[in-house]
């Protein structure tokens, strides 16, 4: 007998494991009082790796200090930008119901997760608060927060795109202040430009990427979908103009882009040392692009040209709570937005990364005075402000970006004119919005 | 039930209680892994097939009969067909160098020569390397400024490419790694197809002497077929598969320039969240997996080897 | 004689080919002891400046690395305990008992072998998202519990087994239990052993799924924490903790080189024998 249980438990342990692991799921929520022992747990998923995950960390391990009830577990996820993992875990751990309470969500995907059904209204707690609501904000940071009459966002982390310059280059090359226009702006890289043996200084870098472009279409009057959102707009001749005038100061070298995954990076590393005079950037990049460029030449940063008109996108991200999270959760990581966006943190995450302070109350704070007297770089991205617009609020809008960000990406690193990339773009987004 | 009967016959077995055992024990031995492979196999499986019928982008509550537009969709789409391009140039150029390479070094190391165990180790190390740790110790290699290839290239006063970033060389990158990965794989599997060889027919084909070439096309690759088809079609197979590698490497960019049929079909499904036209791909992933598969079962019957 | 001698002239290709191929193992241990960047200065560095382990502190810090070798460990021990359980249960059925229905089991099985988890991955996705099991480690674990592979392979080993021995030990009596633990394992064990390393190296070294199965770092397993240590430098790349990070990962994988390499090698070999 002892021989067959021996055997036996092979078929014990196979079948025992399969269907006991079962027992561990999901354990539901008691609502039990917080204490310092036993503090509500806030899961927080983020998305800004390097430097600006570090000091995400930083706020966050300073929130836990200070809130001995609540404690903020935060993830990181990868980044929440251009269909970067964040977003694929986000949308997939709604599909199986298995959220974070917290979240960043990257500003253009704000109408993709409100179509989900997952993110909690906010409305009735930035009525109550006397941190966050639009009248404390400074102006254009609600412009992706709400989608129809319901708000699921506050402004967490946010930006504009910026250019930035080496201003030692423009001396040497006569020019006297940054270019205000788009047609400035090409002919400012070719004077900029030096090509001296096999050392060459660029005269501008722009970023293969769709968020510079939407204010590449816009400042010429361009339409990135139709009013109903029901088709792309973006391929007509005024709304290619600016993408083709870029993509033929590459071909023709004066002007250097970066492909792939690391395209912006190593872009930004391309003027730090240097290599190139002008590029598109962030201003949540500016506390970096500070940092690593030190003393080595003087530089400065200038709003997006404009051609005629100056308009620019949204950037950054807004933190979203997750329905799912019980009433007592929900209230902690309500606690923890509001602090993060609170006039103290805003003002010091603005002045450690660039990113946008989000309060009004900030710009008269003598401190931050200060901070922007010696840094005037951030000034720029704060007048930008004023000329921020709405992105189409399109549950599928992700996928056109995507469709845009391919074919930018050919149009500069390959043959294929910008007119033909962003045909196939507006057709593969047709297709989607389509439902095929 | 013949058989049955002939058991408890030797056994001497009767009684109605060791007859149920004798029934039921099959089942219970078998019941733990067909469950599991029920569940997590062949019912998506089927799952699959059912959901490529459909339009779902699981955010909506429930999927949406479609017919065959997911089909066409794909079929008319030039993206499906640049992902299934990738996937031959990469099946085929991985293919291509690991399957002679792997026997010529396989052939070379067969032969009496000295250390070549330790040979046979080196070349099969890189074999338990995770996929994903080659492919970084590659981004390193391949870096565009400052990483080894390129300092090489400078040497020779050549301008190394941005190798990961660029449109034309990102596959090929990819494809170095795979190859680096497997080649160890396949001299073993080539090694053991030479080892099969009979003595005889080996001495004759030995290294050196007038007409050996002759020879080995003569005598010893008809013997070598069976174990070069298993090897050619598991090589198309692990690389039609391949993800790890170029989720850490190039993210299946830039543009589309690594995204492969597999690539594909994880950005439809967990990046676009349109669970019709993933599934419609999967299952002509599928399909034509199964397809190659049965060149192999054929291919043994035919060369004598058993597919069981 | 003749033949040695002529055959040496094969050491001078073979080494430098087999020095190609050690390249990268040996810049990933040059850079991930060398606490300088100057591997990526723009210069050549075959030799640390120094040794020293600085790179693998700072990795270690940087992400929850005990975790992740503790998760990669358990749930690939989990899996090949579990896969060979059930695919040794399911292969002695096959091969020796006889029952009603077992072309049909059989056919199955070679179905299932060529399904790749790839094209099926979304609906493992949601019958698991329906069972609550996201970012916990019965997803990690259980989809392979059980293996069409597996199967077939000992179903391979086991037909080798001398049936006189068996049809002798169920004439005395010896249930089919008794005679799969005393006599059909005892005479497999390389099969199994190998079954067991080379599924070893592969769940070990698997990204894809836990890629799709788990949100956390808690669930992470070594090989997607790794993804995550890249993505969390976003381009700024700092090689030496980089290769610090991934040489940990591997260590255990030459460390099973170096033990079970027989088998590894007997493994792959075998493969080759049913060609």
């Amino acid at each position: 007998m002892t021989k067959l249980t021996k055997a036996g438990t092979l078929a014990l342990i196979s079948s025992v494991l399969l269907a006991g692991c079962g027992t561990a799921a999901a354990s539901t929520p008691q609502p039990v009082k917080a204490t310092a022992e036993h503090p509500t747990t806030v899961v927080f998923w983020y998305g800004l790796g390097g430097t600006l995950g570090q000091n995400v960390q930083t706020l966050v391990s300073q929130f836990n200090r200070t809130h001995p009830l609540i404690h903020v577990e935060a993830d990181y996820e990868g980044s929440y930008s251009d269909s970067g993992p964040l977003q694929q875990k986000l949308l997939a751990a709604i599909v199986a119901h298995h959220p974070p309470d917290v979240a960043q969500i990257e500003v253009h995907s704000m109408p993709v997760f409100a179509a989900t059904g997952a993110l909690a209204p906010l409305n009735a707690d930035l009525s109550a608060s006397t941190i966050d609501g639009p009248s404390h904000y400074l102006p254009g940071m609600a412009v992706t927060t709400t989608i129809g009459h319901t708000t699921y966002g506050v402004p967490f982390n946010r930006s504009v795109p910026i250019i930035v310059y080496n201003a030692s280059l423009f001396k040497q090359a006569g020019i006297a202040s940054p270019p205000t226009t788009w047609p400035q702006l090409v002919a400012d890289a070719k004077l900029l430009t030096r090509h001296n043996g096999s050392k060459t200084v660029y005269g501008f870098a722009p970023l293969a990427n769709w968020w510079p472009w939407e204010s590449q279409v816009w400042s010429v009057g361009g339409h990135i979908m139709n009013s109903q959102r029901t088709q792309a707009s973006f391929d007509t001749p005024a709304g290619e103009r600016v993408t083709a005038e870029l993509a033929s100061l590459i071909h023709a070298g004066d002007a250097e882009a970066f492909p792939g995954a690391e395209g912006w990076d190593n872009t930004m590393t391309a003027f730090y040392q240097g290599k190139v005079a002008m590029m598109e950037d962030s201003s949540g990049d500016l506390g970096y692009d500070s940092q690593q460029i030190g003393s080595q030449f003087a530089w400065g940063a200038a709003m997006m040209p404009k051609d005629p008109a100056e308009v620019v996108p949204p950037g950054g991200a807004d933190a979203v709570i997750f329905k799912q999270s019980s009433p007592q959760v929900a209230s902690a990581a309500w606690t923890f937005i509001e602090w993060w966006t609170a006039p103290a943190q805003t003002m010091a995450w603005s002045e450690t990364t660039g990113y946008l302070p989000v309060q009004r109350a900030v710009l008269t704070n003598p401190a931050y005075e200060k901070f922007l007297a010696a840094h005037p770089q951030n000034k720029v991205a704060l007048a930008e402000l004023a000329y921020q617009k709405q992105p189409p609020q399109s549950p599928h809008y992700l996928a056109l970006l995507q469709y845009v960000q391919d074919a930018m990406q050919s149009a500069f690193f390959t043959n294929t004119s910008v007119s033909a990339a962003m045909k196939t773009a507006a057709q593969q987004t047709d297709s989607t919005l389509s439902g095929q | 039930m013949q058989a049955i009967s002939e058991t408890m016959d030797h056994a001497g077995i009767r009684s109605r209680r060791t007859r149920r055992a004798i029934l039921w024990t099959p089942w219970l031995m078998l019941f733990p892994a067909l469950a599991g492979i029920s569940v997590f196999v062949l019912f998506p499986t089927l799952a699959v097939i059912g959901l490529s019928f459909t339009h779902w982008n699981l955010l909506s509550p429930h999927p949406a009969w479609n017919g065959m537009r997911n089909y066409q969709s794909l079929l008319s789409s030039p993206d499906f067909w640049t992902a299934l391009l990738h996937t031959g140039i990469y099946a085929l150029s991985v293919a291509g160098v690991i399957l002679p390479a792997g026997f010529g070094i396989a052939w070379v190391l067969n032969q009496p020569l000295k250390a070549r165990n330790a040979y046979r180790m080196i070349f099969f190390l890189p074999y338990v390397m995770p996929l994903a740790a080659s492919g970084i110790v590659f981004s390193g290699l391949l870096a565009p400024s400052g990483g080894l290839v390129n300092v090489l290239l400078g040497r020779l006063h050549v301008a190394g490419p941005d190798w990961l970033g660029s449109v034309h060389w990102a596959l090929v990158s990819v494809i170095a790694v795979t190859i680096w990965e497997y080649l160890g794989f396949y001299m073993l599997l080539f090694l053991s197809g030479l080892q099969q060889l009979n003595p005889a027919l080996a001495e004759a084909a030995s290294m050196d002497g007038a007409g050996s070439w002759q020879r080995f096309w003569a005598v010893i690759f008809p013997q070598l077929i069976p174990t070069a088809v298993f090897a050619g079609v598991m090589v198309v197979i692990q690389t039609f598969q391949a993800f790890d590698q170029i989720y850490v490497m190039t993210a299946g960019g830039p543009v589309t320039a690594t995204t492969t049929l597999v690539y594909y079909i994880y950005e439809q499904g967990f990046q676009f969240f349109d669970i019709g036209r993933a599934s419609a791909a999967s299952v002509l992933f599928v399909l034509l997996v199964g397809a190659i598969t049965l060149i192999q079962w054929r291919g043994m019957r035919r060369w004598g080897g058993d597919p069981s | 004689m003749r033949k040695r001698r002529s055959l040496w002239v094969w050491h001078l290709p073979l080494a430098l080919f087999a020095l190609f191929m050690l390249v990268p193992l040996w810049w990933m241990v040059v850079a991930a002891f060398d606490p300088m960047r100057a591997l990526l200065g723009g210069h050549l560095a075959l030799w640390p400046v120094q040794w020293n382990l600085s790179n693998f502190e700072a990795a270690w810090k940087s992400q929850p690395f005990g975790r992740y070798y503790f998760n990669s460990i358990a749930t690939t021990t989990a899996i090949v305990t579990l896969q060979i359980a059930t695919s040794t249960l399911a292969a002695y059925a096959l091969v020796f008992l006889p029952f009603r229905g077992k072309r049909a089991v059989w056919a199955l099985v070679l179905l299932a072998m060529m399904i790749p988890i790839q094209a099926i991955f979304i609906p493992d996705y949601l019958i698991l998202s329906q069972l609550n099991w996201i970012n916990t480690y019965q997803a990690l674990i259980l989809p392979f519990a059980a293996s069409a592979f597996g199967i077939f392979w000992l179903h391979q080993a086991f037909r080798n087994v001398p049936r006189a021995l068996v049809e002798a030990m169920v004439i005395d009596g010896a249930s089919p239990w008794s005679v799969l633990w005393h006599l059909v394992l005892p005479n497999t064990r390389p099969a199994i052993m190998t079954l067991a390393v080379l599924n070893t190296v592969f769940h070990y070294g698997y990204l894809f799924w836990p890629l799709l199965v788990t949100n956390t770092a808690a669930f992470r397993v070594l090989p997607l924490g790794l993804s995550y240590f890249v993505a969390q430098q976003s381009g700024f790349m700092q090689w030496n903790l980089m290769m610090a990070a991934v040489l940990m990962t591997v260590a255990p994988m030459m460390a099973l080189f170096g033990l079970a390499q027989r088998y590894l090698r007997a493994g792959v070999m075998h493969y080759g024998l049913r060609g």
